[in-house]
């Protein structure tokens, strides 16, 4: 059984005149312990508004509705002080800047002892060498005095170190990576991702990876779900997902990658148009305006999510063949 | 600590400069205006006059009795009044100062007691009655002015049900207080509450609250901990100039309530051309600004610990 089983979750945003944004649209997916679950999509595609949903994180005006169960326990509709029990102990969550995740008020030895105290119950003290040793687990050097620091005092790349040496010392079963290396170089980016690796195969960790990066996606996923307008747009394992994609917007995030080994003397391929305006959702596929494969029942019926393969999954409704980007590239 | 107590000496030295352009402007402008302090509707006679102005040195080039005015003033001597006769300004602002800190902390300490509590509380409960209607209230503080309040109060306070003295001053004694207190702390803790609010609001919508949530701690906590120290700083920025204004606006509660405090003399100084009082007001004034800048400035220091001392 998975880890964590999301049903036919939604998430709606009241909006001050009265209107509704609806970030994800009834998606449903599961993430299996020691797997890495990438999930990619452009701004706006809900990717993170799933997980923020699923972790009780919505901002005030957010609902989450439909059913996510962790390790048989229904995570939505749960009161808040059941929830804090698997937050930060069972679930952990990191963000996308470490700098305004971490708080710039607190020290780092505070930040992450607090969590120690709060779900493992240790004195300070007890906590403290925790503390110490995640860090060092982190590859964080100098680490006891690193404790009495502010996240100022870190660099870019240390500062993620630290949130996910924190978000470590429970030793979640599941992390939650919003896109977290997207505000690093792109060397720091494979150290973190490489740490993420590290800790996973350490610890059996199942990691969330939310990003729109495809070259991240390619080297760390084991599955991968493609999102857009807050649907699943495609869902295959990392290697099916690159070789043998069958979704239109699956194929125009591909093509949109520069390569090296492409000389192209023309502009980099794009996907024409707008994200979708998520308070004024289409009644066909959120894809369609933007598609070129684009058919009439597009505009007003929804294609259901259908196998393509094994373990491949895709939500459209052309039945030939793709390709017509690669021309482009 | 040694880099705070550096910062500070040399932020005080830096105030010498800022109290030396205070002094001399408001010296120069106050001679500039026309009339002086012996014009009266009858005209005193040349000779009285001229004996008048020897004995306050008006008679002297006007560089010099700045340079001696200057001189004075490092020795902490405002000089005589020319006004109320026969008392120093030194005296004068002795007099008067206590009172206006006699209303003046009352009025700050429940703008921070009531005012912060209940900005936060209307954080918490956004767009709930307990938002509304305390963010309501403050509006009606702000803005309905105190010479509206005042006489309000007085009305039904002190006619109406005689509980306190509608008026007047009897040093040391709390009831006389406590009517000009309210009417100058109204409005500052509508403020104080409608800025902490505010900055709650943001606070409770960064990312590293959200962080503290993802950690599971209980909402205590994430408001207690994670929350308040940095939704304080907008607070501490407004405190020092509330301060500030407290303590030196209350001329016109003074005025409604009769109180000896020092806005009179600054006013009646300024009517009669009375130069040292003015000035010793303005340079006791222009003392406090600097002084709770700075205060503020540390303040702010303390409790971000970006800030650096250098």
């Amino acid at each position: 059984m998975a880890l964590l089983e999301v049903r036919n979750l939604s998430v709606r945003f009241a909006t001050v005149d009265g209107g509704t944004v609806c970030a994800v649209n009834d998606i449903s997916l599961s993430v299996d312990r020691g797997k890495v679950l990438g999930i990619v999509g452009e701004s706006g595609s809900g990717k993170s508004q799933t997980w923020l949903g699923v972790m009780g994180l919505l901002a005030r005006n957010g609902r989450a509705a439909g059913s996510a169960c962790f390790d048989g326990r229904e995570l939505l509709g749960l009161s808040h002080a059941a929830l804090n029990h698997l937050r930060g102990a069972r679930m952990g969550m990191i963000f996308q800047d470490p700098m305004t995740a971490l708080n710039p008020f607190l020290s780092v030895g505070r930040q992450m002892t607090e969590v120690l105290q709060r779900h493992r119950g240790m004195g300070r003290r007890e906590a403290e060498r925790e503390a110490i040793a995640a860090l060092e687990m982190v590859h964080i050097t100098d680490a006891p005095k690193r404790l009495g620091m502010h996240p100022h005092e870190f660099s870019g790349g240390m500062r993620q170190r630290v949130m996910i040496a924190m978000t470590m010392l429970t030793r979640p079963d599941v992390l939650i990576c919003d896109e977290p290396t997207t505000f690093l170089d792109v060397t720091v980016q494979r150290q973190i991702l490489a740490l993420l690796d590290e800790l996973r195969q350490r610890f059996n960790t199942a990691i969330v990876f939310i990003t729109h990066d495809l070259g991240v996606i390619a080297e760390i996923a084991d599955r991968v779900i493609v999102m857009y307008g807050g649907r699943v747009m495609e869902q295959a394992d990392v290697h099916t997902l690159f070789a043998n994609y069958r979704h239109p917007y699956t194929e125009g995030l591909l093509r949109s990658v520069p390569r090296p080994d492409v000389t192209s003397h023309g502009a980099l391929a794009t996907i024409a148009g707008n994200p979708p305006d998520l308070a004024h959702l289409p009644a066909g596929c959120p894809f369609a305006p933007r598609c070129v494969y684009r058919e009439p029942r597009c505009d007003t019926q929804m294609p259901d999510l259908l196998d393509v393969g094994p373990d491949h999954w895709r939500a459209c409704h052309h039945v030939g063949a793709l390709g017509k980007l690669q021309a482009v590239a | 600590m040694g880099a705070l107590a550096r910062y500070t000496a040399r932020r005080l030295l830096g105030a010498i400069p800022t109290m030396l352009v205070i002094i001399t402007l408001s010296f120069f402008l106050l001679r500039a205006a026309p009339g002086g302090p012996f014009d009266m509707q009858r005209a005193l006679p040349p000779q009285v006059k001229l004996n008048l102005e020897r004995m306050y040195h008006l008679n002297l080039p006007l560089w010099q009795q700045y340079l001696d005015y200057l001189g004075n003033i490092l020795r902490g001597n405002f000089g005589p009044s020319f006004v109320y006769r026969g008392t120093t300004v030194n005296q004068l602002i002795g007099q008067g100062f206590p009172v206006d800190i006699a209303i003046g902390l009352p009025a700050l300490l429940g703008a921070l007691l009531l005012g912060i509590p209940l900005g936060i509380i209307s954080a918490l409960k956004q767009n709930s009655w307990l938002d509304y209607f305390p963010m309501a209230l403050a509006m009606v503080g702000i803005s309905i002015p105190t010479f509206v309040v005042a006489p309000v109060l007085i009305l039904v306070l002190a006619v109406m049900l005689h509980w306190l003295p509608a008026g007047g001053w009897s040093a040391g004694d709390p009831l006389y207080m406590i009517l000009p207190a309210v009417s100058l702390g109204l409005p500052l803790i509508a403020y104080a509450a409608r800025v902490m609010r505010g900055s709650m609001i943001e606070v409770l919508n960064s990312p590293y609250i959200r962080t503290a949530r993802a950690k599971g701690l209980p909402e205590r906590t994430v408001i207690l901990r994670h929350a308040l120290r940095p939704a304080m700083l907008p607070m501490v920025s407004f405190l020092g100039p509330a301060v500030v204004n407290t303590i030196t606006g209350s001329i016109v509660v003074e005025e409604i309530f009769g109180l000896p405090g020092i806005g009179r003399f600054f006013v009646d100084g300024a009517m009669n051309r009375d130069y040292t009082l003015v000035m010793g007001v303005t340079v006791l004034y222009g003392l406090l600004i600097v002084l709770f800048n700075l205060i503020a400035d540390v303040l702010y220091g303390i409790l971000d610990p970006r800030v650096r001392f250098q």
